[in-house]
This record gives C-alpha cells, sequence and structure tokens, in this order.
C-alpha cells in the first residue's frame, strides 16, 4: 500500500492518453461533377468531329467528283493535242495541282490522266502506223530502221506531254517503250523469219541455176576426145555455192542433196564424154577403149575424166564398155552362127546329092559336088572323093593331092606366082596318075573360077583400109568413119565394076579408086562442114569457134547450158573436118 | 442538300471546338478543386502526426511509469528484508532498471520526433502537390481554349478543301498559241 502510494504522481502521468484520432481521408481526386462535365464535353466535342468530318469527306468526295468531271470536260483535246505536238506548242491543263481545294487537284488530275492517255493513244496510233508501213513492205524496212522510227514516235509524243507532266512523260516512255518493243521484237522476228528463208532459197535456187552448166564444165573435143578433161571450176563452184548457202544456214540435209545432185551431174557428164571416147576411132574400139582404161594408157584428158569419177563409177563406166565389146563380139558370133548354120546346111545339101549321083553312077556331078566341098567343107570332100573312086571313075585321084590343091584354090591364092604353081602342081599330079583326068580338070577350073575369092580378097583390102568395120560398128560415129563409110561405098561401087573385067587386078582397082575417092569425099565433107558451121548462129565461123575453145580451155569463157554446148560441139565438129581437110575461110 | 454539306460541317465543327473549350474549362476547374482537397488533406497529416507523436510520448512516460514501479518493489522487498536498498545488488538492480528505463525513454522520444517529422514531411508534399495542380488549372483551361482553335482551324482547312468558302475550277484546258 506504501509503495503504490509512493508511486502515485507517477501513475498520474500516463493515465491520460492522447486522442486516438478515426482515420480522416480527404478525396484528393479530380471533382467527379468536374469531371463528368470535362468528359461530357470533350467526348460531345469528339463525336462532332468526327460527324463533321464524315460531312468533310462526304463534300470532300463531291468535289473530287466534280473536279474529275470539269477536268475531262476542260482537258485538251485530240485535235488540241495534235496541233500542239505539230507546232512545238505546249498544252495546258484545268484545275491546279498545286491548289488545296480538292476540285481543283481533281479537275488537274483528271485532266492530266486523260491527257495522258490521249498521248498514249495518239502514239500507240502513230506507232502502229509504222508498224503496219513496215510489214507492208515485204522486208523493205528493216527492223533498225523501223526501231528509229518508232524511237521518234515515241520522244515526240513523251517529248511534248514533258511539257505538261514530267512524270506522266516518263510513265508514257516507259508504257510505250515496253509495247513499242514488243512490236519491235515481233516484226524483228518475223522480218529475220522471211529474210533468212529468202536468203536461204535464194542460195539454193542460186546454186540450182547451175546445175544445167555442169555437163558444160566438162570440156574437150567432141570429135577425137582427147582432151577432155574437168574445167577446174567445176569443184570451186560446188564449193562455192555450198559454202555461200552454209552461210545462208541452207539444212546440211539440203546442201548434201545438192551436192550429190551436182556430183552425179558432174559424173553423167565425166561418163558420157568418156564413153564417147571409148566408142570413137581414137580408142580403137570397146575391148581396145577397156584396155587403155584399165592400164591408164588413155590420152591424159580422158584419164582425167575417167579418174575423177568415183571408184564406183569407174567399175560401173568399165563394165559399160565392156558390155559394148560383150556385144559385139555377140554379134559377131551370132553371124559366124548363121554362117556355120548355112555351111552346115550347104555340106549336107552337097552330101545327099553326092549319094544321088553315086547312086545313079553320075561321076560328073560326084565330081562337082566334090569340087565344091572341097571349098566349102574340105574333111567332108576328103571323106567322099574315095566314094568316087570306089563308085567306077576311071583312074584313081590321090585324095590329099585333091584335099591339097583345092585348099589351096579355096584359100584364096590369088597371087599369080602362086597360081602357077597351082597349075603347076595339077598337071604334075595328073602326069603322075595321082589324079584322074576329070579330077585334074575340075581342079582348074576351079582356079579359074577362083577369082570370086580375088574379089573377096579384095572386098577384104577395102573393108581394111578404110576401116570399114570400126566405121560400122561405132554407136556415135564420128566425121572420119561418116568419110569411111562413104569411101568405101564409092570403092565398091568400082570394085564390081572392074570385076566384070576378068584381067582386071582388083587389088589394083582398090588401091587406086581409094585413092581417087578420098580426096573427092573430103572435100565435099567440107563443104557440108561449112553449110553446117554457117547454119549455127552463135558459133558460125571457125574464129568464133577456136576463141571459143580456148576461152573454155583457160577458163576466161564460162561453160555454157545444155542446148548452147549442143550447138558449140556441132559447130567444133565442123570446125575440126574443116581444119582436117579444108581450108579455113 | 449537296451545297450544304460543307456549311453544316462548318457548324458542327464551331460545336466541337465549344465542346474542347468547355471540358478545358471544367478541366481546370476541376484541378483546382483538386489543389484545395489536398490541401485540406495536408492539414489533417500534420493533426495526425501530432497525434502519432503523442503515443510516443505516452510510451516514454509509461515507460518510466513501470522503472518507478520496478525500483519500488526492489525497495521494497529490500526494506522488509532488512536491506539497504540503497547499496549493494538492490542499488545495482535498481540502477540497471532505471538505465532500461531511460533507454525506452530515449528511443520513445526520437520516435516521437520522427512521427511528427515525418507528418510534416508528408504535408508539405501534398501542400506541393496542391500548389501543382493551382497552377495546371490554367493550363487545362488554355489547352481546352487551343483545342477548340485547332478543331475549328482543321475545320477552316477541311471547308476549303471541300469549297465551303467558294470554289469553282479555276482553269480550262487549252493549247498555248493556238489560235482561237
Amino acid at each position: 500500500m506504501a509503495a503504490r502510494d509512493l508511486l502515485k504522481p507517477q501513475s498520474s502521468l500516463g493515465s491520460v492518453a492522447p486522442i486516438s484520432l478515426p482515420g480522416v481521408s480527404m478525396p484528393t481526386g479530380p471533382d467527379p461533377l468536374l469531371a463528368a462535365t470535362a468528359n461530357m464535353a470533350n467526348s460531345l466535342s469528339q463525336r462532332i468531329g468526327q460527324m463533321s468530318q464524315t460531312m468533310f469527306k462526304v463534300a470532300g468526295t463531291q468535289a473530287e467528283a466534280k473536279g474529275a468531271a470539269a477536268g475531262v470536260q476542260n482537258a485538251p483535246s485530240i485535235e488540241e493535242i495534235k496541233w500542239a505536238k505539230k507546232h512545238g506548242q505546249s498544252v495546258t491543263l484545268p484545275g491546279d495541282a498545286g491548289s488545296i481545294n480538292i476540285q481543283e487537284q481533281a479537275a488537274y488530275a483528271s485532266s492530266l490522266k486523260l491527257t495522258e492517255a490521249r498521248y498514249g493513244s495518239l502514239a500507240r496510233e502513230a506507232a502502229l502506223g509504222e508498224v503496219t508501213k513496215a510489214f507492208m513492205s515485204d522486208g523493205e524496212i528493216k527492223p533498225d530502221l523501223l526501231q528509229k522510227r518508232l524511237n521518234d514516235v515515241l520522244e515526240s509524243y513523251t517529248g511534248s506531254l514533258a511539257s505538261v507532266s514530267q512524270a506522266g512523260a516518263a510513265k508514257l516512255d516507259i508504257d510505250l517503250r515496253n509495247q513499242f518493243n514488243n512490236q519491235l521484237v515481233a516484226y524483228s522476228r518475223e522480218w529475220h523469219s522471211k529474210d533468212t528463208k529468202q536468203r536461204r532459197a535464194k542460195a539454193v535456187a542460186r546454186a540450182h541455176n547451175i546445175l544445167p552448166e555442169v555437163a558444160g564444165y566438162v570440156v574437150g573435143d567432141s570429135k577425137t576426145r582427147q582432151d577432155v578433161g574437168i574445167a577446174e571450176h567445176a569443184t570451186s563452184m560446188l564449193e562455192r555455192e555450198v559454202l555461200n548457202m552454209t552461210v545462208e544456214g541452207v539444212p546440211t540435209s539440203t546442201i548434201e542433196a545438192y551436192k550429190t545432185t551436182f556430183q552425179k551431174r558432174l559424173d553423167n557428164a565425166l561418163i558420157t564424154s568418156v564413153t564417147q571416147w571409148s566408142q570413137g576411132s581414137e580408142a580403137g574400139g570397146p575391148l581396145e577403149a577397156f584396155s587403155k582404161l584399165s592400164k591408164g594408157t588413155a590420152p591424159e584428158g580422158v584419164m582425167d575424166a575417167f579418174e575423177s569419177l568415183p571408184a564406183s563409177k569407174q567399175n560401173t563406166l568399165k563394165t559399160d564398155i565392156w558390155a559394148a565389146h560383150t556385144r559385139e563380139q555377140s554379134i559377131e558370133e551370132d553371124r559366124q552362127k548363121v554362117i556355120d548354120d548355112a555351111h552346115d546346111a550347104v555340106v549336107e545339101m552337097h552330101t545327099t546329092n553326092f549319094y544321088s549321083a553315086l547312086l545313079t553312077g553320075d561321076h560328073g556331078t560326084m565330081r562337082t559336088i566334090i569340087d565344091t566341098l572341097t571349098v566349102v567343107d574340105p574333111d567332108t570332100a576328103g571323106r567322099l572323093i574315095p566314094l568316087l573312086s570306089k563308085s567306077g571313075d576311071a583312074g584313081t585321084d590321090d585324095a590329099g593331092i585333091v584335099r591339097d590343091i583345092s585348099l589351096r584354090i579355096a584359100e584364096g591364092q590369088t597371087d599369080p606366082t602362086q597360081r602357077t604353081y597351082i597349075k603347076y602342081d595339077i598337071i604334075s599330079a595328073m602326069k603322075d596318075g595321082t589324079l584322074t583326068t576329070g579330077t585334074g580338070k575340075h581342079l582348074m577350073q576351079n582356079l579359074s573360077a577362083s577369082r570370086s575369092h580375088v574379089f573377096k580378097a579384095a572386098q577384104a583390102e577395102l573393108k581394111s583400109k578404110t576401116r570399114y568395120n570400126t566405121a560400122m560398128n561405132r554407136i556415135n560415129p564420128g566425121p572420119e568413119d561418116d568419110a569411111a563409110l562413104r569411101l568405101y561405098e564409092r570403092v565398091m561401087a568400082k570394085l564390081h565394076l572392074a570385076s566384070a573385067d576378068p584381067e582386071a587386078d582388083l587389088m589394083v582397082v582398090v588401091e587406086t579408086e581409094i585413092e581417087n575417092e578420098q580426096g573427092r569425099i573430103h572435100a565435099a565433107m567440107v563443104e557440108e562442114a561449112r553449110e553446117t558451121l554457117a547454119s549455127i548462129p552463135l558459133f558460125n565461123s571457125v574464129e568464133i569457134v577456136e576463141q571459143t575453145t580456148e576461152g573454155l580451155k583457160n577458163g576466161t569463157i564460162k561453160p555454157f547450158g545444155s542446148v548452147k554446148i549442143l550447138d558449140y560441139q556441132r559447130a567444133l565438129r565442123a570446125v575440126k573436118t574443116i581444119n582436117k581437110w579444108g581450108t579455113a575461110k | 442538300m449537296v451545297a450544304a454539306v460543307p456549311y453544316v460541317a462548318l457548324a458542327m465543327t464551331a460545336a466541337s471546338a465549344v465542346g474542347q473549350y468547355q471540358a478545358g474549362k471544367a478541366q481546370a476547374a476541376s484541378m483546382e478543386g483538386q489543389a484545395n482537397a489536398v490541401d485540406a488533406q495536408s492539414s489533417v497529416t500534420k493533426l495526425a502526426g501530432r497525434q502519432n507523436a503523442l503515443q510516443h510520448k505516452r510510451q516514454a512516460v509509461a515507460s518510466l511509469d513501470n522503472v518507478l514501479r520496478a525500483m519500488a518493489s526492489n525497495n521494497a522487498r529490500a526494506g522488509a528484508g532488512h536491506i539497504d536498498a540503497d547499496s549493494g545488488s538492490i542499488s545495482s538492480i535498481n540502477n540497471e532498471i532505471l538505465s532500461i528505463g531511460v533507454r525506452d525513454v530515449s528511443t520513445a522520444s526520437a520516435n516521437e520526433t520522427i512521427t511528427r517529422g515525418m507528418a510534416g514531411y508528408q504535408a508539405t508534399l501534398q501542400n506541393d502537390q496542391a500548389a501543382r495542380l493551382r497552377a495546371g488549372a490554367p493550363v487545362a483551361r488554355r489547352t481546352g481554349v487551343f483545342n477548340a482553335m485547332a478543331v475549328m482551324g482543321q475545320g477552316m482547312m477541311s471547308g476549303a478543301q471541300v469549297g465551303a468558302f467558294g470554289s469553282s475550277t479555276s482553269a480550262t484546258g487549252n493549247v498555248l498559241g493556238k489560235p482561237a
């Protein structure tokens, strides 16, 4: 208790506690009314602003439409643009691109767009005209010229538009450039395609134009064929044409076909030349020609022509020449067979008659038959002579002597000395008793009658001297062959006349008449050749033909076509005749 | 009707401008009101600080009271046991109790000072905010005026674009130098 008292003053100090204030919190945020007012005013303002913007937008659209219409209505017309371009003037556009006013801007924009379109339209129209002209020019207007013209069109229109709108001009430039470029590319492709086709066609046509002349490249004397050969430019012509066609892009197959045709024609001409040579007198007949070609001993020009041929054609040509020889041989064999058949028939007939005479004992007929058979078939005659002796004919003939003398008579022992020997032998045999009198008389008669053999010998001599057989057998006879045949016919006629005179020496007749007639025949042929030469318009003189020949050889004259070459060959043949047997006048 | 659209739009623009002006004005008034409220809140803050400081003071007194109680108890126990309370262990204990009490009083006193200072500082910040709100009010008012003027300007511009103040296509296309 005492302690409590002592503590009392201190205890009273903590008895009153400070007031505990309630949580007073003042509203420090915005005043709700004022905030609402501000929000309302702000919101209302924004709403109204949006409405006004919408209305302005509507009004803007209306202004734009109105301006666009005005711009289109008042834009420079096509005629005005043409006039301005022609006179180097500038056009002005309605509206104002720099104005704040939408209507002004729209008017300018629409008029500019329309003006650009009109410039573009006019430029395209002009370009179309140029392109159409180019297409109609049938290739005369080349792509580079069309390009220049299109560039002129482009620059003139874009340049004129640039005075109004640089941007529009640039855009028009790009648009037109692309379009013109496409047109130019299309034209260029077609032009080059046509040009290439034309150049190819020309190259092929040019190459084919010389084909008829190919035969003319093979030059030479048509008569002698001694200087047959290929003009040097034949190969160079082929190479030139092939090169030309290759450069012009002619397909390889066409070029190869042309080369084949060219070579075929050239080969044919060469074959013709060599064949004609082989048929000529210089060759000495097909067999000789075959041999010369095989051995390489034919004339140089002929060998050149022959060796210019491919191996296969060389073989074919030789085969043909050999076939000609075979044909000749075959004809000869046929002829021989006819002769043999006739001979057999004659022998059979005389043998039959002999046996008939043997049965009747007609010794005269039997001797006559033996005489005949001694000439025709000595072997048969030899077999029949013993039968004549056995048949009771007076005396006995030595069959060997009869046969020997008969053969000597039959073989044409026409020499006077030989004839004397034959007569001597007959008389000696009769004296020796190896020949009966009748047989001896018959042999003497046969000797006298052997004048026909003299005629045959003379005829054979005539054929040999005139080379009648060669001339007759030549498929393509030349002037010399003609001359040989004419000479043979003339002398043969004289020989017939002379044979009527028993004492006339027919061999002498042949020699004399050949000498006499040859000159006349040559003179006649020269006269004919001159007439022929005068009838050929382009080669009507010896000088012209000789100059032409020289020109063809040295290449100063181009080979002729097929028609002209025939005239030339006729003229050349006539000139050869004139130069050989006449006087060149 | 079509021709009136620009003018209606202009009138609405004017209304929108008025709205902007009113909004600014209301904003300004609101800010002034806010400033006053913040000032009032500052006074309350000061008062609350003082009240909190008194709480700490009371804690100091209570602490001393406890010291006295403890020392008195010790003295009483010492007296009952015939022990001199002013010497020896009793005295030491009392001294210790006293020193704890002094320390509590000091702490409570410091808390009182801090609480009072913080309240004052808070009140100062609130006063500053109020001043700022007051300064912002005229700005808000002027902003409203400017917004109104901007809206009107925009409206005038739009009006000019659509030809509300008179418009016609200024020129027709022609070719310079072309004879008429």
